[in-house]
């Protein structure tokens, strides 16, 4: 069996699945999603009804702070979260339910139908195997092929995340290499049985610029050459606006809009997009003053009922503690907010939502005041 | 002004003093072997040759990637850290060469802000405490220090009724603020600002950096500003020094860096920068570096920067690249209107 041989055996769609071409056709169904985890305090509801569904070769792009459950959202989808969480709602890879399958069912799926790839690629490679037999490991969990073949499928890959020399690397350990080339590794893995999902959480979070570069290069020749569907999970904006079609902006455990990457970034209609977009600095024009959002997330152990956005939302009206507001469809029906006010939300900016704090002026005449005399 | 004038280069940039002069900065770190006798291997070359001005009421960008040596630049320019050679001049008097003594009158008008807000208060301490400090340290606290610090809290945003408590209580925003007014409780001339919003969310981000823009109005301080993020300089900062492996590659007034571009690794820098606007983003002309930084403890000869440089890669020939191998490019006037220590120097236009 030849290395090309690996990758198309028993596959359903076969190999030329995607290339990049969108299907319509949903490949990952999340729905009602929650996952709680018990403590001292009360039960921690870290995700609280996330919906999304990722149709076959699409981008979907998950953004926010830290804390909103991006992440925790993903975990509960590869059912890789501990024991003591409580998860329920519907996860299903091509109608398949994936909530509630046995670990060693969970086993045919993970790698080979949904790969992940984490944040940190130092904790994600084994440190005492070199990387040829960790990427051979993943082919070979999933197809009964030869070492040989499995190594020289390896190779391959390397090649495909563009890292030089592929096969010298193969006998390398993860401390021989840069923290981007490890990334490229877990890359080179998380493509090795030419999944139909990617999840990527994080993927460049802790390189610097110009390594950024080249990972989000080498993501997407992973993609092109896999034609699978990928969730990028990133608090990064500008990442987002490169690669995603959609984009789904989470709050406090809960999508509150979902739309094309022009819809969020060009006419949000969720304050906290607002929010979010008006708090970034930008490289692409003069300085501005930014408006950042007041306050901070909030805890979310024991939640009042509302909006849990509500606390810092200049737009707050009394209806926003009372009930909290659904995602429902805006005047497009693919773009989602969930936000009572979000139709008085057309054609603002950020500036006309959020003020820009000012610091308090009489507080800071006073100290100029005061510092003088005891200089 | 004992500092010899380095060339501004740019023109533009108003005829102000400069408050802070660093000259010919060098920092080496040793490199010892493992085992009983350590013996010094090497060194690793974290600061090289740095020279730059900071006028009075301006913001100076220091950018760069993790370990081009702009954390280091920050703390030598303070003196927390010893130089290998070369000066820091401050009102006139080279800060290198003072006793601690001395030193400890000129904290006053230098103090810092760091990064880590968890690790960089006291946890021990009520903030009260934290903030009055330096008042205390100098002797100043008895006079008024009280009512000085409840104002200071006032003025980071800080509500004063929440002064005794400790830090872990507040949040990660609201502990860089802490960090400032503690800075301020001197009433400093500069503050060195080390990568002050890169623990911070986004929406949190925007509300130290508004802060920290208002305080310099205000207040007159000049900033010494670091951090990785371009995006972030470029809205905070008057001037840029961009660094690659311990050198300063490039330097010039923020709109015109980021304009027009000179040397290659800016370019790099820039081009990487995802924007947060999908129709730009995917419009944009791409400039990659290939690999990763070369080891500091062995740079490259000539230009550093040759390793990864899309120009010597593809667009010089054998004679040109001779040159940047064997000569290490000075950081003047090329043309570009602004320093660029690059021998093949070009604008390029990427945003």
């Amino acid at each position: 069996m030849t290395a090309e041989d690996v990758l198309s055996d028993g596959r359903p769609e076969g190999t030329e699945s995607g290339r990049r071409s969108r299907s319509s056709e949903a490949v990952l169904e999340v729905s009602d999603l929650t996952v709680g985890f018990p403590s001292d305090d009360g039960l921690v509801q870290a995700v609280r009804g996330v919906d999304y569904t990722l149709r076959g070769g699409e981008v979907l792009g998950i953004v926010g702070e830290s804390g909103s459950g991006k992440s925790v959202t993903s975990l509960a989808v590869m059912g890789l979260l501990p024991r003591t969480a409580k998860v329920s709602g519907s996860v299903r890879f091509r109608g398949r339910e994936l909530i509630g399958m046995s670990d060693a069912e969970l086993n045919q799926v993970r790698g080979r139908d949904i790969s992940m790839i984490f944040q940190d690629p130092m904790t994600s490679l084994n440190p005492v195997y070199s990387v040829g037999y960790q990427i051979a490991e993943a082919v070979r969990a999933h197809h009964d092929v030869s070492k040989a073949a499995a190594l020289d499928r390896a190779t391959d890959l390397l090649d495909l995340v563009r890292i030089p020399n592929a096969k010298q690397r193969l006998s390398a350990y993860p401390h021989e290499l840069s923290g981007g080339m490890r990334q490229r590794v877990v890359i080179a893995i998380a493509m090795a049985n030419d999944p139909d999902v990617i999840i990527a959480d994080e993927p460049t979070t802790a390189l610097d610029v110009t390594v950024q570069a080249q990972i989000m290069d080498s993501l997407e020749a992973a993609q092109v050459e896999t034609g699978a569907a990928m969730v990028l999970i990133t608090h990064d904006l500008g990442v987002i606006a490169g690669q995603a079609d959609r984009v789904l902006v989470m709050y406090a455990g809960k999508p509150v809009e979902i739309g094309t990457a022009e819809d969020v970034f060009y006419t949000p209609r969720m304050p906290y997009t607002f929010g979010l977009l008006g708090s970034l600095p930008r490289l692409d024009r003069p300085s501005e003053r930014l408006t950042p959002i007041p306050g901070s997330p909030p805890s979310v152990v024991n939640m009042p009922p509302g909006c849990p956005f509500t606390p810092r939302c200049p737009l707050a009206v009394p209806l926003c503690d009372e009930r909290e507001p659904e995602l429902e469809p805006t005047t497009d029906a693919e773009h989602l907010a969930a936000c009572h006010r979000s139709d008085e939300l057309i054609g603002k900016t950020p500036g006309d939502v959020f003020v820009t704090e000012v610091a308090d002026a009489e507080a800071l005449a006073h100290f100029v005041e005061e510092s003088e005399e005891l200089a | 002004m004992s500092a010899p004038a380095v060339e501004k280069g740019d023109g533009s940039a108003p005829a102000r003093e400069p408050i802070l002069s660093a000259r010919n900065l060098v920092k080496h770190f040793p490199v010892r072997s493992s085992g009983l006798i350590r013996r010094q291997v090497g060194d690793i070359h974290a600061v090289c040759d740095v020279s730059f001005d900071l006028l009075e009421g301006e913001t100076l960008g220091l950018v760069g990637e993790s370990g081009c040596g702009k954390s280091t630049t920050a703390r030598l320019v303070l003196n927390l850290i010893k130089r290998t050679s070369g000066e820091v001049f401050y009102g006139g008097r080279d800060v290198s060469a003072l006793s601690p003594k001395q030193m400890r009158t000129l904290r006053r008008d230098l103090q810092i802000v760091f990064q880590d807000p968890y690790a960089s208060l006291d946890p021990r301490m009520p903030v009260n405490e934290i903030v009055a400090e330096p008042l205390r340290i100098h002797d100043m606290f008895d006079k008024g220090g009280r009512e000085l610090v409840r104002d200071l809290l006032r003025t980071v945003g800080l509500k004063p009724e929440h002064g005794n408590r400790f830090p872990h209580e507040f949040s990660g925003g609201q502990r860089q603020r802490i960090g400032v007014a503690r800075a301020l409780a001197l009433r400093p001339k500069v503050l060195v600002l080390d990568e002050p919003v890169s623990a911070l969310d986004v929406s949190i981000q925007a509300g130290v950096l508004n802060l920290l823009d208002e305080l310099q109005t205000e207040l007159g301080l000049s900033y010494l500003f670091v951090s990785h993020d371009l995006s972030v300089v470029r809205h905070t900062a008057d001037r840029i020094a961009v660094m690659y492996l311990g050198r300063i590659v490039e330097t010039g007034p923020a709109a015109a860096l980021f304009e027009r571009p000179g040397h290659p690794y800016t370019q790099a820098l820039i081009s990487a920068i995802p924007l947060p606007d999908p129709r730009k983003e995917r419009a944009r002309e791409r400039i990659t570096v290939v690999g990763d930084l070369p080891s500091p403890a062995d740079p490259p000869s000539g230009c550093r920067f040759r390793t990864r440089c899309p120009k010597f890669a593809a667009e010089l020939g054998e004679g040109e690249r001779k040159r940047c191998v064997e000569d290490n490019p000075q950081l003047v006037d090329r043309g570009q209107g602004h320093p660029v220590a690059c021998h093949y120097a070009e604008q390029k236009v990427l945003i």
